[in-house]
């Protein structure tokens, strides 16, 4: 079953475009002799992502009180780390950009998975979590898997809707059914893959059974409890009709009180039209950054 | 007072402002009760959208459902128990996200901007 996964996953190109830019931010990240400005140079060799980068610095996603003007002030207020997090998500999009899929609306899917990344920032910015912009890529990324699985085995993908469609089942169990796997496995290899860090590879791989992920609990727990939000506000859909079941146990070891999801869906709804044009829009079209 | 769109009109809204067609002549008083004949109506004269008194003051969600015919407030309802996975007063988390999806949803249908009403 094992190499199934794997077999499923050698057909999605590596990460492309920006890991020349990740590479560099590594680099100057290392170097105790550079500057904030030598990273903001890096970033706006490629001008799009450089005014991305800022339209996402000056909208309801971040909320600063003063206007951004350059990468650099970008770069100092969001973070060195938070700022290679948000290249990553990028990243992640342009992969499986133009990738057409029958049975998932693609438009869907994207709104989906952004506001599940928007979501579980939200909360970890409620519970007061470092980093929450690697909160906004488990988010964005979660569902990754299915992608792949209708991207790359389409006849078998047209079977698990057949016997998703023709009884009350969830879509993750009717792929469990035809493949002997789900989606989220199939993410998980993905990213392991890609070489990301455990706890987004555990986040994905977990995030409809996040009391088994181990030390990654907490962060899977997050990503979890996001999904089960977006799925509630029926903003996007990544294929599942049904609004899946709620583990008590990770709504319990996020802490969250009923009564701040309401706030929560609020800031989803103020964030998405400015996190979508950041990430999805303007990526039609766009010129690949210099290596 | 909130537009709705012909095509999210439900039977038992009430309409807030009279529609009137394009020679002014008076399809439907206000305070009148929208049955399906005056959404044909409305729809044969070409009229886009209607001024209905049971969105009104709705900006407070809290209020919407209150304030929405029982009809409507039965058939989102139950709409939305047959996509919840689960019960829903498993837990306060659970009730509270399922009220806050039957504001959402009543809210898109008074707009509408619901997909599944379309």
């Amino acid at each position: 079953m094992i190499n199934n996964i794997k077999r499923l996953t050698e057909g999605i190109p590596s990460l492309g475009s920006y890991t020349g830019v990740i590479g560099e931010i590594e680099r100057i990240v290392k170097d105790p002799e550079s500057s904030l400005a030598d990273l903001g140079e890096i970033i706006e060799k490629d001008p799009d992502l450089a005014a991305r980068l800022l339209k996402l610095g000056n909208s309801a996603f971040y909320g600063f009180a003063q206007r951004l003007e350059t990468v650099s002030e970008a770069i100092s207020l969001i973070g060195i780390r938070q700022v290679e997090d948000l290249l990553l998500a990028s990243s992640v999009i342009e992969v499986f950009d133009g990738i057409s899929a029958i049975h998932v609306n693609m438009e869907s899917f994207w709104e989906h998975s952004l506001a599940c990344g928007i979501c579980a920032r939200c909360i970890a910015i409620a519970r007061q979590m470092p980093a929450v912009e690697k909160f906004f890529l488990a988010g964005l990324i979660h569902d990754l898997g299915r992608l792949v699985l209708l991207s790359q085995v389409p006849k078998k993908a047209t079977e698990i809707f057949a016997v998703y469609e023709g009884r009350r089942i969830l879509l993750r169990d009717a792929e469990y059914e035809i493949l002997g796997f789900d989606h989220a496995q199939i993410g998980e290899e993905l990213l392991r893959g890609w070489q990301y860090p455990p706890n987004l590879v555990q986040s994905v791989a977990y995030h409809h059974r996040p009391m088994l992920a181990g030390i990654f609990q907490l962060e899977s727990s997050v990503v979890h409890v996001a999904d089960y939000i977006v799925h509630v506000m029926q903003m996007g859909n990544s294929g599942e009709r049904y609004v899946p079941p709620l583990n008590l146990r990770a709504w319990e070891r996020v802490g969250l009180s009923p009564d701040l999801v309401e706030s929560i869906m609020q800031s989803i709804d103020e964030q998405i039209e400015a996190v979508h044009e950041s990430f999805l829009r303007s990526s039609k079209g766009r010129s690949r950054p210099a290596a | 007072m909130p537009k709705v769109k012909t095509e999210a009109l439900r039977e038992g809204m009430v309409v807030a402002t009279e529609v009137k067609n394009m020679d002014n002549m008076l399809l439907v008083a206000a305070g009148c009760v929208i049955t399906e004949k005056h959404i044909n109506i409305f729809s044969a004269w070409g009229i886009s959208e209607v001024d209905v008194q049971a969105c009104d003051g709705a900006e407070d969600a809290g209020d919407i459902l209150q304030q929405l015919p029982p009809e409507m407030l039965k058939e989102l309802t139950a709409e939305l128990e047959s996509i919840f996975w689960e019960a829903i007063d498993i837990s306060p988390v659970q009730e509270e996200a399922f009220k806050l999806a039957l504001q959402r949803k009543a809210k898109q249908v008074c707009a509408g901007t619901d997909p599944s009403h379309d």
